[in-house]
This record gives structure tokens, sequence and C-alpha cells, in this order.
């Protein structure tokens, strides 16, 4: 038994090799996540820097644990996978007379053994990976902490015990499904390759298919301005819109690979250029058996890829946003506030290398802005700084812009970039309103606009405002100095910053009737809820680190995750091939014997290789594209930089796959 | 003129211990214009022979000459040049594609190197008249019968204009109607377009057709006969022959032949 186990290996040995490694790298997989729970002093590490040490150990334990199902899930698919291409064989043992509990046994043997060559693969890849795992995480989090190869006897013992478990039962359900192949025999003679067809309701269908892919895509982007109203027809509130897009999107690619990719081949190879061309029209021919064929699985990898390529893009833009928002909020390494610089002095005593006092007024102000095609008229705080105080601030903060103001004018400062519109000849829609300030009655007119806060936003009440010198000595404002300070590069100097940044200072000012009207001045208080609020005390760098260790931790999940499931499409893609090009393999030898060149025999491999292969990736880019879109949008992040080389490796890893994948057609036949 | 001329042919499969002769020091020459039998008894070497003749297959020694051309001296691009336009194989399997119309069938080997040739519908048009396939050239193979799958085989053979066409078995899975069918079809074009046809069979009325049998044993050259009066007396020779070929004794009952 378990040599005729062996034997049948051996002739499928392309496909369980495939099945083994992918196993094995997912177990590998497993094993690192597993062994990163178990490292204390890096777990402890993270712990201390996003303040709550559970919360680390807690998170990758639910990625280990969703990572484990979907491994096993995976392992299920693929038995099925292996076994329909088996049944013939398998169906023939009957067929000679072999007892299927024989059949039976031959197939738990096989479960097993190819569960143990994957253990085997997966535990002595995962120890080696959790160690390259570890250090990709120290670098992703931004620490310094010396990792060793971790063996972890637990963990090895939890997954040998659970994948043996699964291989068992897999090949227990194929036991049992051996039993039931008698009753098939006959129904499975039909021919390897069905003519092409193409009906009418199959045209229709194709059609539907693309109409609901590309209005899933314009109606989430939200891209023209019919759309609106459309979306609205429905009656259904914002979420279930969005539900039915995306149900739309999940349907229509199903369609897409079951009809429209399959009649566009059809179609192509009906077209005279390529009849003309036998390369072409045995790749299109193949194309339309192999999208028709294996639309299911197409389907399921398109929905996986979607899922990755916008998982791993949206963890890449909320990193860059989180790093934005640490270097819009404070640029600086200390800021402080009056009622805080004396505590910063106490502390910092002899680590302060430059420091420097920029004095701010606070002032309310009320001003008739547009944004969005509306004008809105808001009364609000400002903290009105002088032009030269601004000057010397952009020597300190780069990227400060130039601001345009003369006496008379002022440069406003906000966070929504929605009120920077421009109109024609690139001028800001915004220039030349007024600013009256009801406790002198000054109005003054609005010259340019920026969302770059000097000393960064976390040190503004709301909004800021610079004027020339001579207007700030003149306003009627309650006086706020702000403090910056440059300390040591040194250990004391770091440990200072972190002490500082544990001392949450907020700092309260009044907003009663008698402010907005002008009568009083706005001044320091408690919390109430007439009060406007921001922190008094910014320290930059403990805030830095805890942004790249939160969303770092965020883009290491989300690459792991990404990691299996790329592993996992590969290979279900990878077995299909192989199955195909065996099959194929008959049909390749005949066109070598009527003397089609070997060049353009590879050429067939490679077109109908990678057109099955890029069909799921563009359409999973495609999606994504919308959905990453989508989150930017709602967060105000920018699909850039990142996220295109997040999507950029993603997509070189597949299509070295579709290589090998081409490699291995080629050799057959 | 000869077109095919086979000298010392041997061919030995298998390795070093396990050696299997297929052909064994095999000579023959095919004039142009031929219509050449093979036959012997099976494991005698006739579609081993074919099959190098095709350059689908190499020799061990000996070589293969066809249109002056030395076959064991062309490179791979060479022979699937040659592969492409010298010669036509109506393989035993058909080996037509499932998923091409007969029509895309046919012309396929026209197609392998673009351009395609100016006059490619012409000559389909040609082939199908000839082979009565014009009805048919929209349907899948899957729709044709066993006959006519064979004439499409036939067909796609004959769009390269080949000099030589090699024919294994061709009728080895057709009732007598269609086998008749397909005999007159490729007489025809051995009379009325000059091909030269090299056919195995082992069957003695597919054999009557031709006009020249060339019989082989244990992969050598046994005998030869030659047709020189009506097709019935040509039929009792190769009996006759293969009788002899076979060890004597059997003589099988004639068939009528018309
Ligand atoms: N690929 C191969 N490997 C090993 N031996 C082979 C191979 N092909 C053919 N042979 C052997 O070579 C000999 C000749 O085979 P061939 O197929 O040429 O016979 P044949 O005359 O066509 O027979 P038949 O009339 O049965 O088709 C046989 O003994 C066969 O077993
Ligand atoms: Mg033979």
């Amino acid at each position: 038994m378990r040599h005729l186990a062996w034997t049948n290996l051996k002739r499928h040995r392309h496909s369980t090799l495939i099945g083994a490694v992918a196993a094995g790298v997912l177990i590998a997989l497993a094993y690192a996540v597993g062994a990163l729970i178990d490292m204390r002093p890096l777990m402890h590490a993270t712990g201390s820097v996003l303040e709550d040490s559970r919360l680390m150990p807690a998170v990758m334990t639910l990625a280990w644990i969703l990572l484990l199902i979907f491994i096993v899930a995976f392992l299920i698919y693929l038995n099925t996978l292996l076994l329909a291409r088996r049944t013939e064989e398998l169906d023939m043992y009957r067929l000679l007379g072999m007892p299927s509990s024989r059949l039976g046994g031959v197939l738990i043997w096989e479960a097993l053994m190819t569960g143990a060559a994957a253990l085997v693969i997966g535990l002595v890849g995962g120890v080696l990976l959790s160690k390259l795992l570890a250090m990709a995480l120290v670098r992703l989090m931004g620490f310094q902490t010396a990792i060793g190869i971790q063996w972890s006897l637990q963990i090895a013992g939890q997954l040998i015990g659970l994948f043996l478990l699964v291989y068992l039962i897999v090949g227990a359900v194929n036991a049992a499904f051996v039993r039931t192949l008698g009753h098939q025999r006959g129904r499975r003679a039909e021919a390897q390759h069905l003519p092409p067809r193409l009906s009418g309701w199959q045209v229709v269908l194709a059609c539907a298919g693309m109409l609901l892919v590309g209005w899933s895509a314009i109606g989430t982007g939200n891209y023209f301005a019919w759309v609106r109203p459309l979306r609205q027809l429905t009656g259904l509130p914002g979420w279930g819109q969005l539900g039915l897009l995306t149900f739309c999107g999940i349907l229509g690619t199903y369609l897409v690979f079951r009809q429209s990719l399959p009649a566009a081949a059809f179609l192509l190879a009906r077209w005279r250029v390529v009849r003309r061309h036998a390369k072409w029209l045995l790749a299109a021919n193949t194309l339309y058996q192999r999208w028709r064929r294996d639309h299911f699985a197409l389907w399921l990898i398109t929905l996986l890829s979607t899922l990755t390529i916008a998982v791993l893009g949206s963890a890449a833009m909320l990193l860059q946003l989180g790093q934005r928002e640490v270097e819009n909020s404070m640029p600086l390494p200390i800021t402080a506030s009056v009622s805080n610089d004396a505590l910063v002095e106490k502390k910092a005593a002899g680590l302060i290398t430059r420091q420097a006092k920029v004095t701010t007024k606070r002032m309310v102000g009320k001003t008739t802005l547009r944004r969005q095609g509306r004008d809105d008229t808001t009364t609000t705080l400002y903290q009105v700084m002088r032009l030269s105080d601004y000057q010397r601030i952009r020597q300190w903060q780069p990227n400060l812009p130039a601001l345009q103001v003369a006496p008379g004018q002022a440069a406003l400062v906000l966070s929504d970039p929605a009120f920077l519109r421009r109109g024609p000849a690139q001028r800001l829609v915004n220039a030349g309103r007024q600013i009256t300030f009801p406790a002198d009655g000054r109005t003054l007119a609005i010259s340019d606009l920026t969302t770059a806060f000097p000393l960064g936003s976390a040190i503004y009440f709301d909004r800021g405002l610079v004027v020339a010198d001579s207007d700030f000595e003149a306003m009627r404002g309650v006086n706020d100095p702000l403090a910056i300070y440059w300390l040591k590069e040194t250990a004391a100097g770091h440990r200072v910053e972190q002490q500082l940044d544990d001392q949450t200072q907020i700092d309260y000012v009044r907003y009663d009737q008698a402010v907005r009207k002008g009568s009083k001045l706005p001044t320091m208080t408690k919390d109430t809820d007439d009060s406007f609020s921001r922190s008094g005390l910014n320290v930059r760098r403990p805030m830095a680190r805890a942004v790249d260790t939160l969303f770092g931790f965020a883009v290491f999940i989300t690459l792991l995750m990404g990691g299996a499931v790329l592993v996992a499409t590969a290979c279900i893609l990878l077995l299909k091939q192989v199955t195909h090009a065996q099959g194929r393999a008959p049909v390749r030898r005949v066109l070598w014997q009527l003397g089609m060149p070997t060049s353009q025999l590879t050429g067939v491999a490679y077109v109908s290789t990678f057109g099955v292969y890029l069909a799921p990736l563009v359409f999973a880019s495609l999606n994504a594209f919308v959905i990453v879109h989508f989150i930017a949008s709602a967060t105000a992040g920018q699909t850039g930089g990142l996220v295109l080389v997040v999507w950029a490796i993603y997509s070189l890893v597949d299509l070295a796959f579709a290589w090998l994948a081409a490699q291995l057609t080629d050799r057959y036949g | 003129m000869r077109i095919v001329t086979v000298d010392h042919l041997t061919k030995i499969y298998g390795h070093r211990f396990n050696r299997i002769g297929a052909l064994n020091d095999l000579s023959f020459h095919i004039d142009a214009g031929e219509f050449v039998g093979i036959m012997g008894p099976s494991g005698a070497g006739k579609s081993t022979l074919l099959n190098i003749i095709a350059s689908i297959d190499t020799p061990t020694t000996g070589s293969v000459w066809v249109g002056g051309i030395d076959l064991t001296q062309l490179n791979d691009a060479a022979l699937a040049k040659y592969r492409r336009e010298q010669v036509g194989f109506i393989f035993q399997e058909l080996n037509l594609l499932s998923d091409l119309t007969v029509a895309s069938n046919i012309t396929l080997p026209l197609t392998f190197v673009p351009p395609a040739p100016s006059d490619i519908e012409a000559r389909l048009a040609h082939v199908a008249d000839l082979l009565d396939l014009t009805g048919l050239l929209a349907r899948y193979p899957t729709e044709l019968s066993l006959g006519q799958r064979q004439r499409v085989a036939a067909a796609r053979a004959l769009i390269t204009q080949p000099a030589l066409i090699l024919a294994d078995e061709p009728t080895g899975s057709l009732d007598s109607m269609a086998a008749t069918e397909l005999l007159s079809y490729l007489t025809k074009l051995n009379l009325e377009e000059d091909r030269t046809i090299m056919m195995v069979t082992h069957d003695a009325f597919t054999a009557s057709f031709c006009n020249r049998i060339i019989f082989i044993r244990d992969g050598a050259y046994f005998a030869e006969v030659t047709r020189s009066g009506s097709r019935q007396a040509f039929f009792d020779q190769i009996i006759d022959m293969e009788a002899t070929i076979n060890g004597g004794g059997k003589r099988r009952e004639t068939p009528r032949v018309d």
C-alpha cells in the first residue's frame, strides 16, 4: 500500500511537488508567526512603544488563527483540485478490481506522505523565516533588538498535530470519495476540448458582466457627475449603495470570467488576422478553454488578489498618511505653550542645545469662504503670527511655503485643503476675501492660504493667520508665547523626550458668547463646553515612533497575509496550468509533427499562460485601485508612491509565477 | 527522378541492455509520381520507417534523402520547414484539433510561419473540392463521421502542396466503403496532381490501389511486387507475398475486386 502510494506520488510529481511546496511555505509562515508571538523580548519592546503590552500579541494571535484557517481551507480546496484530475485514474484502479478499502488506504498514505513532506519543508523553512520576519518587524517598527534563531518546540508541536490531522482527514475524505466512484462511470467521457461556442444569451451575459464590473468601479469611485443620482435611484442609504456596488463587482467579475473573457477569446479566434497566424489562433483558442474551464478558480483568485492588493495598498497609504500627519502636526522636536516651558526647562536642564520663542496673539475672527462651490460664514479662533516670525520658522521647517502678505493683508492657515481650490489662471478662489475681528473692528484681506501650520498644527486651537509686523503690533488679542526646544541627540536626550511625552498637557481657552462678540478676549480656562483645546506640549520623536510602530505593524501583518494569499493563489494557478499542459501535450506534439517551429510553439505557451495569469491580475488591480482610491478619499490619504510600489511588487511576483508556469507548459509535449 | 532514397537505414530503440531493432540496414528508393505501399507483419518497422522519412523520428545509422536533401544533415528549424513544406503526413490517429473548425484544421500548416500565402482561400477551396469537404468547412471535427475526418486529415496534408505524401494506415479505422472512397481520392491525387504517395498498410485490398509494394520483415527489406496488369492480379500477387512473408501455408480466400 505504501509502495503504491509512493509510485502514485512520483507519477504526479509535478503537482505533488507544487502542492507540498505551497503547503510547506504556508506552514513555514504559520510557524514563523507563531514563533514571533513567542518572542518575549520583541513583544515586550513593541508593547512599550504602543503603551499597551497586550495589544501586539493579541492582534498577532488573531492573525495567526486567521492564517491557520486560511491554510486549512486552502489545503482542502487544493485536495479537491488534485482529486478531480485523478478520478479517471482512480476509476481505472477500481475497474481493474482493486478493493475500495485498499485504494482508500493508498490515498490516506499518499495524504500522510505529502503532509509529512510539507511539514518538513514548513518547519525548516519556518525556523529561517521566523528570523527573517522578526528582523523585518524590527525594521518596520523602527527599533533595535537583537534577534536570534527561534526554535519553539511548542509551536512546532501544535503545527505538526494540526496539519497531520488535516491531512489525515483529507485522506479519509478521499478514501470515502473513492467508494462513490463506480456510480459516475461513463458520465465523464466527454471530450477534452469542446468546440468553442457563442450563443445569444452568452453574449448578453458577457456584456452584462463587463457592465457590472464597470458600473461597480465607476459607482464606487463616484468619478462622474451623473453617478450620484443613478446611485440614489435604489433609494438605499450610503452603506447600502456601497454594498450593492460591491455585490455588482463580485457578480460582474464572475460573469467576466464565465462569459466575457471566453467570448472575447472566441471573437478573437474568429478574426481574420488572428486566423492567419497559427500562434495567435491557438493561443486564443487555448485562452477560451482555460478561461471557460477555470472560471471559478480564476474568479476566486481575482477576489483574493483584490483583497490582498487593496489591503496592502491601504496599509501602505495609511502608513504614509500617519507619517505625513506627524510631519504636519509636530514638525519640530519640542514645542510648548507658555504654561509648559518651565516644565521643559526643568526636566531638560543641561540637554537643551537651542531654543527659540515666537509670540502669537489669540483673536476671534469672522470670514466667509467658498468651499465645494458654497459660501460659508464662520466665526472662530485664530492664532495670529508676525510675518517676520513666519520667515524665521521657515528656516527650521523648510516645507513651509513662501507667503505673500502686505500690510492690511493676512495669510490664512487651515487644515482643510478644500479651501485651497484654484480657479481660472491658478488664482485661489478664496483670495481677496475679508476677515474681520469683532474685538477691535479691524478688517484684513486674505492674500494667501496654506495648510502648512508654522510650528505644527498640534499647537493651534483652530486656524492660524500670518500678518504684517505692523498690523500684528496694532491688533487687540491675548498674547500667546510659544517656545521651541532642540535637545541633545543622546540617549539621555531621548529619555527626557520620552518623559516629557508622558506628561499630557492640554490647554483650554474660553469661547463663549462674549468672546465671539468681541466684548471679552479669549483667555485660558478650564475644560468647559464652550472651549477650544490644543496640546500644550508636543514632542516629535515618541509620536513619530508610535506612528511608525503602529502602522509598521499593520503593514507587517498585511504583508504576511498578502504573502500567504499570493502563495496560495499562485499554487492553484500553477496546478491548473500543469493539468492543462499535460492535457495539451499531445496537441503540441501534433503541431510539432506538422512542422510548427518550436519558437512558435513556445510563443503559444507563453501567450496563453500570461493571458491566464494577467486576467485576474488586471481585474484585481482595477478593483483594488477603486477600493484604495475610495479609502483615500474617505481618509484624505493619497494614492501614490508607496501604494504603487506595493502594487508593483505584487504584480512582479505574480508575473514571475506566470513565467514559471509558461516554462513548465513549454516543457510538456 | 528519385524522390526518396533510403540508404542502409538502421533504427535501434532502447538502451545498452535492452535493445530493440526496429529497422535493420534497410535500403530502397522511390521515384517521383509513384504510389508505393509498405507492407509487413506487425512490428516489422513500417511506422518507424515512415516516421523517419517524415523526420518525426531520427535514424540510428544510415541516411534518408528526400528530394536530394540528406535529412540527417538538417537542424531543427530546417526539419520543421521540411515537414511543413515538403511532406504531408496523414496520421493513423488523424490528430485533428478538436477546437478548430474543419477549415482552420486544414489551413493550419499554412499559418505556422507568417505571412500566410495570399491564395490560402483558393487552396482551401481546391482541396475541399477534391476531397468533397466543401459543405463541412464550418463544422468541428467532433461533428464529422470517421471517414469525413479521415478526409480532413488528408486535406490538411495536401494543402501545402507537398511533393511527397506519407500515410500510415489511413484506412485502418474505416469500413470498406469509406476506405474505398478515401483510396480512390488518393489515387486521383496520384494521377491528376502527380503527387508521390507512400502508404503503410497491412490490408491487401488497400495495397492493391498502389502501383508498387515494398515488403519489409524484421526491419529489413524482404521483397517487392510491382503492378503490371489488373488490380485483381496485383491483389493476388500481394496475397501470395504475404503468405510467403508469414512463413507460407496460410492462403486467404480471395475477395472480389471491382
Ligand atoms: N518508441 C519505441 N521504443 C521502443 N521500441 C519501439 C518504439 N517504437 C517502436 N518500437 C519497436 O520497434 C519495432 C517496430 O515498430 P513499428 O511501430 O515500426 O512497427 P509496425 O511495422 O508499424 O507495426 P504495426 O503494423 O503493428 O503498426 C517494434 O518491435 C516496436 O516494439
Ligand atoms: Mg505501425
